[in-house]
């Protein structure tokens, strides 16, 4: 098990390197495999995303068999819809899709933000909890959330969600308002179960899905509030979608990590944030499906050759969990040759 | 009757007032067109206009949401002009477009509005449908095109099943064209699945489907 291996930093010590800009031992990585530790556990997805012993279980041996530096207590982003009535349907290989959505636009008049004691929000916190004490403060533990602006996208459909922007702001003002609540309620008790940080995803903050004006006018003052809200540090992530051209507005929020895409440049994104932000991706999982040993040492050696010199960043899957279709040895060799050659002292063997 | 030639600086107007969800403006570009039929708005306006957005969404100059309100408020305007006019006679293939075992709608719903916003009368299938419910819906329906649009890589990946379904019951070859995020991100995915073609942006439907056409009238 690769992560059984002595080296001279710990995780936390390296992603600390890391978020203060300075060099450590080696690239941090984060090959976020949530679902493949569903077959290293020997459970269904459905088992180990609807019971935490199984899902602390299987985040724990993703870590420990590739060596992350990091490891989440996230399951599934439709669990977070089930909370508000939606539906999660679960599949044998692949992440839960979230259903019909629960709401309309004639629903948002009564809608309040859901109980943390809705099972589906409570399993997340005590698979925190649980992570929490079986790292013992060796490996920062990732909370997250769907932030504000595009939980509706689960909430209302996506569709729905843009006419509601378009034609009635103010109703969108509604909904956001509670979805801020939420995530607010739901991100802060994620960092008292002991999360380190808390990653939002919210792709709607990519320009190439919502234009500028309307991510200003709303989407930006909701993701403000909900950072400002949080108490403890939230990096954002835009899932596959470029982050470039938001990076500097998402630091001035006050984002202390971002989520960049396979797209970006990291040390452009980085630049862009004024270095106020760490920065993590942009590997893509979709593309590593059909990587060959020799695509993986490729990659490898091309993501050294970019990232030594630089500012340090954690080369992370872009999306925010690697397709089950990957084969879990790939991931086994890119963790093993990030390891060999990802030295940040410029003499490593490169 | 094929479309008189619309100026550059017309189709650019269009364009503009479409990407900033300006119905009224966009009915102006449209009402500066006196006599022109529907069918001769949709293919010299309306298709050139969506393929400059498909272009300018590739390039990250336009997002999505603008992309999505664009084809509302063209398949609107057009619906309106429509009313009561005689329908085209120009022959349009019979499509079908369906989200594949996903929920997530948006793709079709652009998709349907630029197609219909272009003379097209597309078949919405519906969404959530698995390959072998699709297959079936395909054939009872007739199409001579099928559209499907993905989130999910496993749903992309179900697009392999959905094609052999087709080709195993005989009937005369449908043409399967794909989009949607997984396809974006493994642009040998398309190949993969053995699709007939696939495109970045709901926009690109547009040509895909004249290409179809074309090879049925043996253009090259």
């Amino acid at each position: 098990m690769i992560g059984a291996r002595a080296e001279r930093l710990t995780p936390a010590e390296r992603i600390g390197c890391v978020v203060r800009g300075e060099r450590a031992d080696r690239i941090a990585y984060f090959l976020n495999a949530g679902l493949h530790g569903a077959g290293l556990v020997g459970a269904s997805i459905r088992e180990l995303f609807g019971r935490a012993d199984l899902a602390v279980e299987g985040a724990l041996a993703v870590q420990q068999r590739l060596g992350n530096d990091l490891v989440t207590s996230f399951t599934h982003a439709a669990g977070e819809v089930e909370a508000f009535g939606g539906e999660a349907i679960y599949f044998d290989d692949g992440p839960p899709n979230a259903g019909a959505p629960p709401l309309t636009a004639a629903s948002l008049g009564a809608l309040t933000a859901p109980s943390l004691a809705h099972p589906a929000l409570a399993i997340r916190l005590e698979v925190t909890r649980a992570l929490v004490a079986r790292v013992d403060g060796r490996i920062p533990v990732v909370g997250a959330l769907v932030a504000p602006f595009s939980l509706p996208a689960m909430q209302l459909g996506l569709p729905a969600w843009f006419d509601l922007l378009h034609d009635a702001p103010r109703e969108a003002e509604r909904l956001l308002a509670v979805n801020v609540e939420h995530c607010v309620a739901f991100g802060r008790a994620q960092l008292a179960a002991g999360a380190s940080v808390i990653l939002a995803f919210e792709p709607l903050a990519s320009p190439t899905m919502t234009s500028r004006p309307l991510f200003r006018a709303l989407g930006l003052p909701a993701l403000r509030r909900m950072l400002a809200g949080l108490g403890g540090p939230c990096g954002v992530s835009t899932a596959s979608a470029p982050i470039l051209g938001v990076a500097r507005e998402l630091a001035d929020a006050g984002a202390a990590l971002l989520y960049a895409s396979e797209g970006d440049d990291l040390a452009a994104v980085g630049r862009a944030a004024g270095d106020r932000a760490a920065v993590l991706g942009n590997l893509n999982g979709v593309a590593m499906r059909g990587w060959s040993a020799d695509d993986v040492d490729r990659e490898v050696r091309a993501l050294v050759a970019r990232h030594r010199g630089g500012r340090p960043v954690i080369v992370a899957e872009h999306h925010g969990e690697i397709p089950l279709q990957v084969p879990f040895e790939t991931l086994v060799r890119l963790a093993e040759g990030l390891r060999r050659y990802g030295g940040l002292d410029g003499d490593a063997d490169a | 009757m094929a479309a008189p030639a619309v100026s550059d600086e017309a189709i650019a107007a269009f364009e503009e007032a479409l990407v900033d969800a300006d119905p009224a403006g966009a009915k102006r570009q449209l009402q500066a067109l006196p006599g022109w039929s529907v069918a001769q708005l949709a293919d010299g306006l309306v298709v050139p206009a969506f393929d400059r957005l498909g272009g300018a969404f590739e390039r990250g100059e336009v997002a999505l949401s603008q992309l999505y309100i664009a084809s509302r408020v063209c398949e609107t305007l057009l619906d309106e002009l429509r009313s009561g006019a005689r329908p085209s006679d120009a022959p349009r293939p019979r499509l079908g477009v369906a989200v594949l075992e996903d929920h997530h709608v948006l793709g079709k719903r652009i998709l349907l509005s630029v197609l219909r916003a272009a003379g097209h009368t597309p078949i919405d299938l519906g969404h959530g449908l698995g390959a072998e419910a699709l297959a079936r819906r395909a054939r009872e329906e007739r199409l001579e095109v099928l559209l499907v649009s993905v989130l999910m890589l496993r749903s992309a990946l179900r697009v392999k099943e959905l094609v052999a379904m087709l080709a195993r019951d005989g009937g005369p070859m449908l043409p399967v064209l794909v989009g949607g995020a997984p396809f974006r991100l493994d642009p040998k995915l398309a190949d993969e699945v053995h699709a007939s073609g696939w495109g970045r942006s709901a926009t690109d439907a547009l040509r895909l489907v004249a290409e179809v056409v074309d090879d049925w009238a043996g253009v090259p």
